[in-house]
């Protein structure tokens, strides 16, 4: 899963061509190690249709401000620059795949 | 490749259970290990790290005062020579005839009995990442029209991974049977997932409010005032209130949830001795 900073998430995010899921993360945290886990073994699944970032909260507070982002992990699901959904902590592998489907399937 | 337990050496065995019980843990058996640390430990007990990984997710190692005793006990439940990823299976399914009672006559029956069938067949035979995401998407599809059955669905969906390839599903595999023992309970109670992850998202949504409202340089003490004049005008202390309480009748629920699930892992795994 790449690394995206302020100065490329404009790019890598929101002017992405595919859906995004962008991890909101710092390298410590528990449940950030859990979650970072299960989306390693989604995003073989996904393949080209989704891209996977990830934001390093420590490193890119700015970002992190700028995404309201109040706890970790929080992921972002980003479509033509378009936060659709959010998801607050930890996650399942069902949750985070049924989300991804959804994601996929909206109208854009 | 299949791990053999103490590569089939009860010498081995009782050295691993003395570690433990003298408090030298591998830092693979944590909870939060990385990838490398539960491999490296996998690799020095013969233990699949799918094993490794549920046995330290449930008992919470080493943060749970109770976790290493546990942990000594589970490896003293372990055949020399076991086979720890069937075992793992078999605890996972071992759950199954109760959550059958429950989708028994619905919609959720057949997809979910598909995956337990390959989930019995993954034992034996490889199944293709897509199959098992096939058989996932065909079970998800109907969740939105069950809500009171939602944790039942998630714990059989939970099952529905390669455990050689992702061993951390047991993660979810634990959790969804946690659920599946509050679910009823918090569904009944108008406090399912969704509820909850709305009260939560609210109280996030009052920060941003306040935050934005106030400036990133307002004093704390005047942000601290606003926000909880806020979360008394919008309502959210109250929601939020009926929540801990409702947390604190289904804590009962909770905790024998988990000595339940604690003790079915050692059953799976003593089920393989006797079956030796």
């Amino acid at each position: 899963m790449i690394e995206v900073t302020a100065k490329d998430f404009e790019t890598v995010v929101l002017q992405s061509d595919v859906p995004v899921l962008a991890d909101f993360t710092t390298p410590t945290c528990g449940p950030c190690i859990l979650l970072a886990a299960a989306l390693k073994d989604l995003q073989p699944e996904y393949g080209d249709d989704i891209r996977f970032v990830k934001v390093n909260c420590e490193t890119s507070p700015d970002l992190a401000q700028a995404y309201d982002i109040r706890s970790v992990p929080t992921v972002l699901l980003v479509r033509k620059g378009e936060i659709r959904r959010r998801l607050l902590g930890n996650q399942s592998r069902s949750v985070l795949s049924e989300a991804l489907d959804a994601l996929l399937g909206e109208p854009e | 490749m299949t791990l053999n337990a103490f590569y089939g050496s009860a010498d081995a065995k009782a050295e691993s259970v003395q570690e433990i019980a003298a408090g030298n843990f591998h830092p693979g058996w944590s909870c939060v290990a990385t990838d490398e640390e539960r491999d490296a430990c996998a690799q020095k007990y013969g233990l699949a790290p799918a094993f490794i990984n549920l046995v330290a997710h449930a008992a919470n190692v080493p943060f749970h005062p109770e976790s290493l005793p546990y942990l000594e006990n589970a490896l003293a439940h372990i055949r020399p020579g076991a086979d720890t990823l069937a075992s793992v299976r078999g605890w996972a399914l071992s759950h199954w005839p109760d959550v059958e009672k429950e989708l028994a006559g619905t919609d959720a029956h057949a997809p979910a009995l598909a995956i337990v069938r390959l989930v019995e067949s993954s034992g034996s035979v490889g199944v293709p990442r897509q199959k098992w995401r096939e058989a996932r998407a065909a079970l998800s599809a109907i969740k939105p029209r069950m809500p009171g059955k939602s944790a039942a669905i998630d714990y059989v969906n939970s099952m529905a991974w390669d455990l050689t390839v992702s061993p951390r599903a047991t993660t979810d595999i634990w959790n969804a049977l946690q659920a599946c023992a509050v679910g009823p309970a918090n569904f009944s109670a108008g406090w399912d997932k969704d509820a909850q992850d709305d009260v939560w998202e609210e109280y996030r949504r009052v920060l941003a409010h306040v935050g934005a409202t106030l400036g990133l340089g307002a004093e704390q003490s005047l942000v601290q005032a606003q926000i909880q004049k806020e979360l008394e005008t919008s309502g959210y202390a109250q929601k939020f209130a009926k929540l801990l309480a409702h947390v604190e009748v289904i804590r009962p629920l909770v905790e024998s949830a988990r000595e339940r699930g604690l003790r079915s892992i050692l059953e799976a795994c003593a089920a393989d001795s006797q079956a030796a």
